[in-house]
This record gives C-alpha cells, structure tokens and sequence, in this order.
C-alpha cells in the first residue's frame, strides 16, 4: 500500500492547485450536469458498461457488476474538465478539476459472488459564471453576474449476489447530499447614487434512493456462439427519489446581508433505466450501453423545469487487453480503450434540444498485483449556436487508482 | 505492443498537455448570457408613494432640546419667538491687579462687550435692540428653560448704554460700576454681592434676532468677548479681555398649530412626525435607492443666516412616546433645493421591509434646532398629491 501513497497525494493535492472552475450555463438548469462515469477506466470505452462484470474495477452504474469481485479494491481519481463554449458572438474557456470521490469493495463470498461496495462519489455538477452589461435611462449602465456554484454526490452501500445458472443481481442503497448556490448580482456604475445587490439561493440537499442490477449468465454458451468468449446482458435502475433541500436566501443590503430561511422544498429525480450489451472477442471487449432518464418528470417545489426533458445516452467502446499473458512483461499489461457516445442531454432551450456527440480513448497502466493507474481523454460536442443557444467543445481528461489488495486473510502460524 | 504503446502515449500526453496549457478563464463572461430570459433576471422595480396610493399620515409634535449645548446665542424676537441670552464671566486677575484693588488704586475707566453676529432671522431694516441687565440668582446652563427664566432674579435697571448694532457686530458699554463689583467679589467676596452674569433681553420694539456664537470649550476669537479697561490714574492703564465662561439662549414662542402638516423649529424644538404604509412592498428585496422628498410651503416659512437647509430623518421605535430605536446614532439628512428637502433613507426602508425594525414613522428635525429659531413648514399628508411628504423607493427583487 505504500507505494500508492503518493499517487493517491498526487490525485488529492492536484485538483486544489491547478485551475480556475467555471463552465456552462446549461448547468443552471435542474440539478446541473450529471456525471456517468467517476472512473478513468470506463470513460476511456464510452463512459457506461452496464453488462459488463469485472473482477478487478468497481462500476457504479450495475452493482451486480460486484459479484466477481476478487479482491478488496480502493479506486478514487480527479477529472479535468475543460470547456470551450462559443456563442453566436464570442467564445470562453473555462476548466475545472475534481475529486471523483472513491470506491471501496469488499469480496466476501466468491461462490456466492457477495460483494460488499461503498463509495462516495460526483453526482451532478453546477457551475457557471455569466455576466451581461445593460443600460436604461434611469440607472444608466450596469452589470448582471449570475453564477451557481456546487452539486450533489452520492454515497452508497450495496450489496451483489450470484443467482442461479450464473446470473448476477445487486443493489445499493444511495444517499444523496450536497449543496447548490445560485447567485445573481447586480453592479451599477461607480458614479450611480443606485446602490449595487446581490441575491443567493442556498439549497443544502439530502435524500435517499436505491439502484438495482442485474447480469446475466454468459449468452454465448446458450446461443452456442464459438467465437464468442463471453456474451452478457445487463439492466439497471435507479429509483424515483425525492430530495429534500433546506433553503437559505441570502440578499447582500445596505445594512449587510440578511438570511431568510424559505424552509424545506422537495426535488423530485426521476429514476434511471439502462440497458447494456458486454461481449468478449478474444482479447477485445466490446460494450455497448443505452441509457434513459425522464428529466422531464424532474420537479423542483412540485415545479416542472421547462427546460428539461428526457434524457437518452447511447454508447460503444472497446477494450483491448491480453486475456493470456505470455511473458508476464509489464507491456502486455498495459490495456487501451475507445469508445464514442450519443447522447439526447436533458436540457431542452429554446426549443431546441441540446445534444452531444464524444469520442473518447484511455488506458490502464499496471502498478502492482491488480492495481492500475488508468487514464482517459474524452472530446465531446455539446449543443449548437442556432436559436442563441451555445455550442461546446469538452475536453475532459481522467487519471483514476484502481488498487487491489488481499485483505482479511487471518495469517498461519 | 510495446512500440505502439510508446507512441499512444506520447500522443495522448501531448494532447493532455495542450489542453492544460489553454487559456482558462477565471471572470465571468457574457458568454451564455442570451439564455438568461428577462423573467430570471434581477429587475431593478420603482415604488413610488404619490403614485401607489401609500397610507400616510404626519404631524408636528413638541420635544425638550438642550440649549445649553448650543454653539449660538440667539438675541431678539419676532412675530413667533423671543429669545433671551444670559452670560456669565469669570475674571481672574494678576496677584498686583489684586493688590491694587484692595487698596483701591484702580478703577474701572471703560468697560464694553463686543459680540460677533454669526447668525439672523428677519430683515435686517427691521428694528432691534436689547438690555442688558444684572442677575442675582445661580443658574446653570444644563436645564435652564423658559420656566427657569420666568423665577430668574435679576436687576431691573439696564446695564448697558452706547449700543451699537450693524450686520456684523453689536457693541455696546456697560455701566463701569457693575464690572468694578465683579472685581472686587473676584478679590474678596465680602467686598461686593456675587457675580451671577448678564441677561440680554430683547425690547418689545424688536422684531428680528441676531445670534453670536456660543461658548464650546476652546477658544473661539468669535466668542462674545468683554473689555474692561483699568487705570491706575498717572500710573498705568490697561485693558483685559474677558470671555464667558457659561452660556445659555432661552427661547419662547407661540404654541404651533398643525393638525397634519411638519412644522420644524429651531430653538422651540418642534418636530415633525411622518409615517408611510409600505406593506405594499413584496418581500425579499434590496433597497437600491430610497428618496424621502418634503415640499417646502415658503409663504409660512421663516428662515435664517446661514439657512436651516438641513432636516435630520431618524427613526422611531414608538411613534406616541417618540422614542427612537436602538441605533439612533445612526440618522439620515435631507438638503434643501429650491421649497424641496431630500435624501436617501435606503437603510431604514430596508431594516423596515426586511423586518429587522417594524416601521413606526419617522422623527424629522431641523439639524440646527439648537442654533437657529428657524420655521421651516412642510406640506404635510393630508396636502395635494403634488405637495405632500413622498418615498420614491427603487428596489431590486430577484425573480
């Protein structure tokens, strides 16, 4: 574990020293953008891998994806992610940098494929800063900043098991947690006798839900497909939950800023459906994901989000690594990944919905005995600059520890 | 594979790199700003009282003020107000000059009082003239008021003589023998009755009033000053110069009546009271701008020099006891401009709309109640909508 130590340093100081937030303003609206993949690892194949069971990554979307877990895992890692946003006018890069959270997996019985997962990871992100100047005869000019800074994680419990004729099931109970500030200043010019003002929306959330997963057996077996190593289909879903959010207005005055607390209002998140294909060629893996979430069932004080309709996800990557290792050299370890995704985002402005397109590649270097430092890049188009609407190039680049140990083994004497 | 590697590698550093060397930007842009819809922005809103029909209501109300702490002493009276002063001197003199008194060497040769005019109310062609007369009874200036002056004892006969009046200076003699007596009380308090100071009052012929300034602890050259030249026959003369060391204006004047409007005078302490219903306002606002404007009717109006162009707005905790809240330290002030006062009162609109203090009206007073007997009569809220008391409140309400 030692040898981690600095690698896990690296990943919690980098994010505190390097960049300025900032991003989009698509982010205004609901909860902000979601997060689909914590994890290096799968965001280098496309960002899901529902029906993909692993004996050595922990995936969050399916927790039957547990159940072949073969040692104690710790993975946690930072994601960069910059965006270059262009309207029909200008343009602006901002970037960010986040602590993905952590995973921690137990494998407690592998006959039974009990595996027990917890983590506490990103669930969704708000962070925009925007500002306009307008001018009327009375005031004479002046400048509007709006900015929202803030998200939810999750933290999570769960639990897999393998059914018979080798099917898998599991499910985590999810606590959902975290704080969003919506702030909207306004600055007049220094000679105005208007004074200057800000409002902020406090809402400090919290909530529970739960995901459920399951894998099948391996279908190849069963539709006698000679080529085909492993062919597995997966289901998850992730329930309705409603979020409470307490909500503190913050108004700045001439006599300092003053607290209202509104009181408690209710979110209402929509559940989350996915379906996924896992299939083993050789030393290739090939998964392709579909991804549904009705945003448009998204409440806010029982208020539907105009601006918000269902989200679809569609994605394919592949993962090429050696199956036999002949030499056991460091090389044959090293696994690549490439994936593309489509995806319907839930955000609907202007009439128009805003889609996006990305491609992404990673790879995974072995540090140890079922420890790896993966690596992805992912590029993606977001949105257009038609209807006033924004167009954005996202760069997002993910450095992820998968750390394996054998834990719990009592020693003989 | 390890060949293809290397260079997936350094591909993919390179392309990471790039990325992290690219500008970022830490200021919020305008970029986005389109999807901001005018419904969502902060919306800088106008509530004006003449035209949303506010509850109103005002008055004028009587309080005590504290003369003594004036830096004016005003003299005369006219057809609303008289006012009196009284002075009191200390005279310390040379351990010689003491000598020389006991063995009465000396004599008063002239005495004369010059007192600066700093301030005046009427015009200046209208008659004005004063006596001066000994007093014979203690007073204090910390609580001495018109009903203190009404059981003051004093001479009857006037001490003074040679009064000299222009626009800038009132000069006048006084009788040699009642500064001689303050002498020789100085020297031995057997020798003569108690120096208790002069009352200046005002002739019933007088119709103006003049002001000087008041004693306030350093030394003022404009401070009304007493001569008193002493000789010694054939051997010297000599001239010492004396300033008060207590002084108070005493003012009495007709009872106001103002069922609804503000009428604010100095010296009397009259005050006004204004109240203005703003349950219309929504909550969760920022006070940008408040402006508390009052219509100035100049035909009841007297006003002085230098003018009372100032009104002093504070705020009142309870508007029948008339006390203020806690931090009435804190006040706002009103300027005049042509027969309009007005100023910014954002802070207390915004402790009213955001409930930290409940809103029960407003004290207004003339800055320079101590040291004027200005009128300055406001148009008060039963008035035409032109003419009454108005708030033009610009707030900011976050949608």
């Amino acid at each position: 574990m030692k040898k981690f130590r600095k690698y896990i340093l690296l990943l919690i100081i980098l994010p505190n020293i390097i960049f300025a937030s900032g991003g989009s303003i698509y982010s205004r609206f609901g909860l902000g953008d979601f997060y689909y993949s914590y994890s290096a690892r799968r965001m280098g194949m496309g960002e899901l891998g529902i029906a993909s069971i692993d004996y050595d990554y922990l995936n969050f979307l399916n927790p039957a994806s547990w159940s072949k877990l073969r040692l104690t895992r710790v993975e946690t890692g930072i994601i960069y992610n910059g965006n270059n946003i262009s309207s029909n006018s200008s343009s602006v890069y901002y970037s960010q940098t986040i602590f993905t959270g952590f995973m921690l997996g137990f494998p407690i019985d592998h006959q039974y494929g009990i595996s027990l997962t917890a983590g506490l990871l990103p669930f969704s992100n708000v962070d925009y800063d925007v500002m306009t100047e307008e001018n009327n005869d009375l005031t004479g000019s002046y400048k509007l900043t709006y900015s929202g800074k803030g998200g939810l994680s999750k933290a999570f419990i769960g639990l897999s098991y393998k059914l018979p004729f080798n099917f898998a099931i599991g499910a985590s109970l999810d606590y959902y947690l975290g704080k969003i500030i919506h702030k909207s200043s306004i600055e007049f010019n220094s000679s105005s006798t208007y004074r200057d003002g800000s409002f902020s929306d406090e809402y400090s959330y919290n909530g529970i839900g739960f995901t459920a997963g399951l894998i099948s057996s391996n279908l190849a077996q069963l539709f006698k497909l000679n080529d085909v190593k492993d062919l597995r289909i997966g289901l998850t879903y992730s329930s309705n939950s409603t979020i409470d959010a307490d909500t503190v207005n913050n108004s700045t005055t001439i006599i300092g800023t003053l607290s209202n607390s509104s009181g408690k209002i209710k979110t209402k998140l929509p559940y989350r459906f996915g379906a996924g294909l896992s299939l083993q060629l050789s030393d290739y893996l090939i998964v392709a994901d579909y991804l549904y979430q009705p945003f448009n069932q998204l409440t806010k004080d029982d208020k539907h989000i105009n601006e918000l309709k269902n989200l679809q996800k569609l994605s394919l990557g592949v993962e090429y690594r050696k199956s036999e290792l002949k030499s056991h050299s460091y090389w044959e370890q090293v696994m690549l990944r490439g994936g593309l995704s489509y995806e319907k985002t839930q955000y609907h402005i202007n009439n128009k919905s805003i889609d996006m397109i990305a491609v992404y590649t990673g790879f995974s270097l072995p540090i140890g005995l079922e420890s790896t430092i993966d690596f992805a890049f992912q590029f993606g188009k977001r949105g257009t600059t038609a209807n006033n609407l924004l167009k954005e190039n996202i760069y997002k680049f993910s450095i992820t520890l998968s750390l394996g140990e054998i834990w719990f083994i009592r020693q003989e004497r | 594979m390890k060949k293809f590697f290397v260079i997936y590698k350094q591909i993919f550093l390179f392309i990471i790199l790039i990325i992290f060397l690219a500008a970022c930007n830490n200021d919020p842009t305008s970029v986005g700003s389109e999807l901001l819809q005018d419904a969502n922005k902060i919306k800088l809103n106008e509530f004006n009282t003449q035209k949303e029909n506010v509850r109103l209501s005002s008055n004028t109300f009587k309080k005590k003020i504290t003369l003594g702490v004036s830096d004016k002493l005003i003299l005369g009276k006219n057809s609303y107000v008289e006012s009196y002063i009284l002075l009191s001197f200390q005279i310390y003199l040379a351990d010689s000059l003491i000598t020389k008194i006991k063995d009465n060497k000396l004599k008063v040769a002239e005495t004369w009082m010059d007192m600066k005019v700093k301030y005046s109310l009427g015009d200046k062609n209208l008659p004005f003239d004063f006596t001066v007369h000994q007093v014979r009874k203690q007073w204090g200036s910390d609580a001495f008021n018109y009903d203190s002056l009404k059981i003051l004892n004093y001479d009857a006969n006037d001490v003074s003589y040679s009064r000299s009046i222009t626009d800038t200076l009132v000069k006048f003699n006084l009788v040699p023998n009642t500064v001689f007596e303050w002498l020789q009380y100085s020297v031995d308090s057997t020798l003569a009755p108690k120096n208790y100071g002069l009352l200046f009052k005002p002739t019933s012929a007088t119709q103006r009033l003049l002001g000087f300034k008041g004693y306030q602890l350093t030394n003022d050259p404009d401070v009304p000053t007493l001569y008193i030249v002493l000789e010694q026959p054939s051997v010297f003369k000599d001239t010492i110069l004396v300033s008060p060391y207590m002084d108070i204006h005493v003012v009495n004047g007709t009872e106001i009546y103002s069922p609804n409007d503000i009428v604010l005078e100095g010296g009397m302490g009259y005050k006004g009271y204004l109240f203005f219903d703003l349950s219309m306002l929504p909550s969760n606002i920022i006070i940008s701008k408040a402006t508390l404007e009052l219509s100035v009717d100049s035909l009841k109006s007297f006003d002085g020099t230098p003018s009372s162009d100032s009104i002093v707005v504070k705020v009142l905790k309870d508007s029948v006891s008339k006390s203020y809240t806690s931090d009435s330290t804190y006040y706002a002030i009103l300027s005049r401009s042509g027969n309009v006062f007005s100023g910014d009162i954002s802070w207390m609109v915004q402790k009213w709309v955001s409930g930290k203090e409940e809103n029960h009206g407003l004290e207004l007073s003339l800055a320079d109640e101590k040291s004027s007997v200005a009128r300055i009569w406001i148009y008060g809220s039963k008035q035409s909508e032109a003419l009454r008391p108005r708030l033009k409140i610009y707030y900011l309400k976050n949608n």
